[in-house]
């Protein structure tokens, strides 16, 4: 039987995308599918925990998913397959479908996997360093009259920061330490890697108390509740420890499929119209091209290509890794030159023992170099970690390269020309390379090709690419594209999360050309349940009365029907 | 040290005419290295296990510790006194000697250094120090005198460079090359920031301007920030085009066809290229146009100051308008040059142009790159000490250029009028775009209400203190106490002067655009009080003494103060309204400081007040504009996931993250 309509229900646990998709044949069911499950790091909705929202879906379905979607491994959006939780091992899932990206033999994924690992650990320990050195340093800086409580102010904002966005791969609490990290790094499956102990707490649902422990230890940095030292902030020193528990929530949500042909690779320009009969499912995306890692939209050719972007942050990786971690040798360490020219180089261990035997010269500069730099009245300049805060260029980096990694699909009820498009968390450079796409279907028994351009102006269902922020949805190729009267856009977001999300510019052109169809899943400050109580003036009233006929709201879901 | 008949005017120093990847090129090699005349100076001397052995690359002006924290070591400091270095200038250029990496920042930076002491008629000096990291020593005037610009030639990875104002430091960084070619995975070695001239001039003067006008760095209008990028990037251009080595291997490729605007524009653009992610202003000036295989300057147009908010992009208007007015002033003075050498006709032979002809046009283009800069440089006297946008700037360029040179026989005024004009640059409050229009207006109606004897008689004892004090400190704490007053008499100061008796005089608020409301008065306008000058407070910012000749062979002397006010402001933008805060401490959320400024330029010989260059503290529309910059509305904000973006301003200074976070 033919699908007519689909059904979508947004989950409003919080900062976080989960998605069921309902087919339906006329009032009978045809077919289930699931797009991401995950809350952000220490997020939570009272009434809407996690918990009750995978019950809805095991009560909804009745414990059956026919496809069980996960876009790109971030927290926010597979946290409920944590093997940990076990949330959805009780399901029947008859297919798993991920991006091309997760395919252990792809050798393109192999190198940008090795990356993103590499650069994931980097982020996390920079995100701990930075924080150390801003609990350290926070003293001296408060103590300044002029500038430097801003300076501190804006430090510890910044540090924060980093560590939010490294809290998007879990908690830290995972000591992966020489062989077992170079393994993983080389692409070798995280459980197969960890040691036995590791798995216990990692993998076994008994270890279930211990993770609850873990979650507390706050991974994002979030503010301190009892500040401990001078400077107001609490740093642990936790750097043996990462968080690899993104992986292993998608290692095992793999393992979720039935069997292993029951896995799906997508790769971007595909079509599939098998799954569901009267549904045609386009892949748009991950894109296999050098657009892969563009995060911005910039002029100037040499940007576009993502190796450029990678490389010159290669250098800090290494650095990061070479001096924090002490658990792996690095071969690669990063450092400029390896020709020691007719002087050794001096070791700034040997540098501070030497100024610290220096005695101080009043009269005249210091004939020490090292004493100059080291001295307490030349503390102020200092640059000892300056170097850290390039963790926040890696943190942006490695956002937008994990969250281009997202599959995209555009699901298309045939015969109706509509089109819902769910982006994932894909930003600029995955948008711009759907316009190299072009797919052979057939109508009524006739030929004929598509472009991204037809599915934008066919798309009456928007789930709003990374929770509303600047870069992950396009304008002139994308949202301008999306012209079609009954265009519905939802944000699956939470206010007060991240800096710059929900981006006001980006709701505004929303809302301008949804007409007023936005609907946000956790934000209190743009409620769905206020967005749909008066009707805005630049739609006509049957229009309206027709979106608010096929939404549902209700504390733990919105859900709004598109029929053919 | 006193010099001695022996001692050279100059110590040579070889290094990198660009950056090291023109040497990698057939075409470029040769003109890539060239050698660096500095100003021979006294360098520190190194003590080592109470030996000593030879100097630090640490002089008067600059202090470069070569600390790489990542990797955790020092490299060695160069001994530039070394007697095989004097003997052969210098290292020859490397890039894998971090030693020859401290040359090259010496080399430029002090070149750099010595560009702006020409133009200004003085020493310069760094900015001061914020705080002492010891509280109450802060305070103190003298303790924050900068002796030393801090220079890190290896203290990033990562592919930027920044010059730091909390530390006054450059910081430089270095990182992996991209691969030549993507498709191979081969890494293409490691990218040094510290062995471009240009990005070394260009972090430099971000130092200088800071030294000079430090209010800048405050992001007021769209101007600002893109002014300090803007105004480096020139300075790190016209420095390069000084060069004639590098101008004569460009003028003698050209053979028949000499289009001087496309032949150095395109240079322009080479440089920018060379030096990576510094680029995107001199897109500016033109561009390959791939489809005729030309290069091709790009057209102006005038709505681009008026639509263009992003810094980067508006800071590309004002040098590409500096250029066009570089260029057009060297075409008119090519032009009889090339009628000599065509007979007349001025149509080029065909094949390549005789080497005469080469050097005469290169060193025609290097003498008028030099005016130019020099034309930039010492503008910043006559900009006003805050909030500056474009149009401030031209009237500064045009002021102090008729101030040195009367006569503007060459037409270098009008080709910049035209070029900023061409891109929709008016300034605000001029009636046409002639030169008299655009200069300030001379000997403002105040006279004598300023210059009141005592008031005059400091001027000219500043000018007697300072005139022969080369000593970088003592000018700076001699400068305090002039504005200060003596220790132990605070009435002899200027601030006194003005306080006391300036303030009351009408004429004085309306000259300055600053307030000096009755006390009572002062927290309605949202001004802090002064028990001293029982009125709002105002600070004396900055006092120099600008010893000029000018190119006749007169002699300028002129004293510039600069005044500074705030006063807390909120706007509501729904209703329009104004309403005031007195700025101390915390404020209400919504408020911000607004400041005025004035800069006077005063005429020694003369004893007069020559200019008064102000922005008005009362003036309602610059309080929206900047309001409505600052929250995002005219393009402020760049919505920064993940960062906020004044966060990353106050971490490590404003220039740190505008080439890596913002696209």
């Amino acid at each position: 039987m033919k699908a007519t309509s689909v059904t979508v229900r947004m989950y409003r646990q919080g900062f976080g995308d989960c998605f069921l998709l309902t087919f339906k044949a006329g009032t009978k069911v045809v077919s289930r599918v699931l797009i991401d499950c995950g809350l952000k790091w220490g997020d939570k909705v009272v009434g809407v925990e996690i918990e009750k929202v995978v019950d809805d879906i095991r009560k909804e379905t009745g414990g059956k998913l026919d496809v069980l979607v996960a876009t790109h491994e971030h927290w926010d959006h597979v946290s409920a397959f944590d093997p940990a939780k076990g949330y959805f091992d009780d399901f029947a899932i008859e297919n798993v479908w991920v991006a091309w990206t997760e395919k252990a033999t792809d050798k393109d994924a192999k190198v940008i996997n090795t990356r993103l690992r590499k650069g994931a650990v980097a982020l996390q320990l920079a995100a701990g360093a930075l924080m150390k050195q801003a609990s350290e340093n926070g003293a001296r800086l408060k103590a300044d009259d002029e500038r430097g409580k801003s300076t501190f102010a804006a430090r510890a904002g910044f540090s924060g920061s980093v560590g939010k966005v490294a809290g998007f791969y879990g908690a830290f609490n995972t000591p992966l330490q020489g062989t077992a990290l170079k393994d993983w790094l080389a692409g070798k499956p995280l459980k197969n890697v960890l040691l036995p102990e590791q798995k216990k707490t990692q993998g076994a649902k008994k270890a279930l108390v211990k993770t609850k422990t873990a979650a507390k230890q706050t991974p994002g940095f979030a503010a301190a509740k009892n500040p401990a030292t001078d400077s107001g902030i609490v740093y642990k020193d936790k750097y043996s420890n990462l968080s690899v528990q993104t992986q292993l929530a998608m290692e095992h949500l793999l393992g979720l499929a039935k069997k292993k042909s029951a896995i799906s690779y997508w790769y971007p320009g595909e079509l599939d119209e098998e799954s569901i009969p009267g549904i045609r499912f386009y892949i748009l995306g991950p894109p296999k091209n050098a657009f892969l890692n563009k995060e911005d939209p910039s002029p100037g050719k040499d940007k576009e290509t993502y190796l450029r972007m990678n490389t010159a942050l290669d250098g800090f990786v290494d650095g990061v890794l070479d001096k924090f971690y002490t658990g792996a040798d690095f071969e690669e360490k990063g450092a400029p030159f390896n020709n020691r020219t007719a002087q050794a180089f001096t070791s700034t261990e040997d540098a501070k023992q030497r100024a610290a035997n220096s005695k101080p010269n009043k009269d005249s500069y210091h004939p020490d170099l090292f004493y100059q730099y080291y001295a307490a009245e030349n503390d102020w300049r200092n640059i000892d970690h300056d170097w850290l805060d390039q963790a926040g260029a890696l943190a942006l980096q490695m956002d937008n390269d994990t969250n281009n990694t997202s599959l995209v699909l555009a699901i298309e009820l045939i015969g109706s020309d509509k089109v819902l498009l769910f982006p994932g968390d894909a930003q600029v450079g995955s948008w711009l390379s759907w316009h190299e796409l072009e797919w052979e279907v057939k109508n009524n028994g006739k030929k004929e090709k598509v472009t991204t351009p037809d599915l934008l102006k066919n798309t009456v269902f928007y789930k709003v690419g990374h929770h509303g922020s600047h870069n992950a949805t396009v304008k002139k190729l994308g949202l301008d594209m999306m012209s079609h009267p009954e265009l519905v856009a939802f944000v699956p977001e939470k206010q007060d999360q991240y800096n710059g999300i929900l981006y006001e510019p980006l709701m505004d052109a929303l809302n301008d050309k949804a007409k007023g169809r936005v609907i946000v899943s956790a934000d209190d400050t743009a409620k769905a349940e206020d967005a749909v109580k008066k009707k805005p003036g630049n739609i006509s009233a049957t229009a309206w009365n027709k979106f608010k006929k096929n939404l549902k709201v209700t504390k733990l879901f919105v859900e709004y029907t598109v029929s053919a | 040290m006193a010099a001695k008949e022996t001692t050279p005017a100059f110590r040579r120093l070889r290094g990198y005419a660009f950056d090291p990847s023109l040497s990698l090129r057939l075409d470029t090699r040769t003109v890539n290295k060239i050698t660096y005349k500095v100003h021979w100076e006294e360098l520190e001397k190194q003590v080592r296990d109470g030996k000593p052995c030879g100097s630090l690359p640490v002089g008067e002006y600059v202090e470069i510790i070569d600390v790489d924290p990542a990797t955790g070591v020092f490299y060695p400091p160069l001994n530039l006194d070394d007697h095989y270095l004097l003997a052969q200038d210098g290292l020859e250029p490397s890039v894998s000697n971090p030693q020859f990496h401290q040359q090259m920042v010496y080399a430029v930076t002090m070149t750099t250094i010595n560009n702006f002491e020409r133009a200004l008629g003085r020493k310069i000096q760094w900015a001061e120090q914020y705080w002492s990291g010891k509280g109450s020593k802060a305070k103190n005037d003298a303790s924050r005198f900068v002796q030393r610009l801090r220079i890190y030639p290896h203290a990033l990875r990562q592919a930027n460079a920044y010059y730091d104002p909390n530390k006054k430091a450059l910081l430089f960084g270095y990182f992996p090359a991209a691969p030549a070619n993507p498709e191979l995975h081969l890494p293409g070695g490691t990218v040094f920031t510290c062995l471009s001239h240009d990005i070394i001039a260009h972090e430099t003067t971000h130092a200088l301007l800071d030294g000079l006008h430090g209010r800048y760095s405050e992001a007021t209008h769209p101007d600002t920030r893109a002014f300090h990028e803007a105004f480096a990037d020139i300075v790190a251009l016209f420095q390069h085009f000084t060069f004639p080595e590098v101008l004569k291997h460009q003028i003698g490729k050209t053979r028949g066809e000499l289009d001087a605007q496309n032949l150095l524009g395109q240079l322009a653009q080479q440089f920018g290229e060379a030096t990576g992610s510094y680029h995107s202003l001199r897109d500016a000036i033109g561009k390959y146009d791939t489809t005729e295989k030309k290069w091709k300057p790009l057209v102006p147009n005038p709505d681009d100051y008026r639509t263009k908010m992003e810094f980067h992009d508006r800071g590309a208007i004002l040098v590409a308008a500096v250029f066009d007015a570089f260029i057009n002033i060297y075409k008119q003075r090519a032009k009889p040059m090339l009628r000599i050498a065509t007979g007349g006709s001025g149509v080029l032979p065909m094949g390549e142009l005789h080497p005469d002809l080469v050097n005469e046009l290169a060193s025609l283009a290097a003498g008028t790159a030099d005016r130019v800069l020099r034309m930039c440089v010492r503008a910043l006297d006559y900009c006003p000490p805050v909030d500056i946008n474009f149009g401030d700037y031209l009237r500064a360029v045009i002021t102090a250029d008729i101030d040195m040179v009367p006569d503007d026989e060459n037409g270098y005024r009008v080709a910049f009028i035209e070029a900023f004009q061409k891109r929709g640059i008016y300034p605000q409050g001029v009636k046409s775009m002639s030169e008299e229009a655009l200069c300030h207006d001379k000997h403002p109606t105040i006279g004598e209400a300023v210059m009141v004897e005592g008031f005059a008689a400091l001027l000219r004892e500043f000018k007697a203190a300072l005139a022969y004090e080369t000593n970088r400190r003592a000018i700076h704490d001699k400068t305090r106490q002039f504005i200060a007053g003596k220790t132990g008499d605070d009435d002899n100061g200027i601030h006194a002067y003005i306080s006391l008796d300036m303030i009351m005089h009408p004429l004085f608020s309306k000259v300055t655009g600053l307030l000096f409301p009755k006390r009572e008065d002062c927290a309605k306008l949202g001004m802090p009080y002064s028990h001293y000058s029982k009125s709002a407070r105002f600070q004396v910012d900055k006092m120099w003494l600008a010893n000029r000749i000018t190119p006749d062979g007169e002699i300028v002397n002129l004293v510039v103060l600069t005044l500074l006010q705030k006063r807390g402001v909120v706007y509501k933008e729904d209703s329009g309204a104004l309403s005031f805060f007195t700025p101390n401490g915390d404020g209400p959320a919504d408020g911000f400081v607004f400041r005025g400024g004035c800069t006077l330029v005063f005429d020694l010989d003369n004893l007069c007040l020559k200019y008064a260059i102000a922005k008005n503290i009362d003036d309602k529309e610059r309080m929206v504009q900047q309001y409505l910059y600052q929250s995002g509305s005219l393009g402020g904000a760049h919505g920064l996931t993940y960062f906020d973006e004044t966060e990353l301003q106050q971490m490590a200074g404003p220039f740190a993250f505008m080439h890596t976070y913002a696209h």
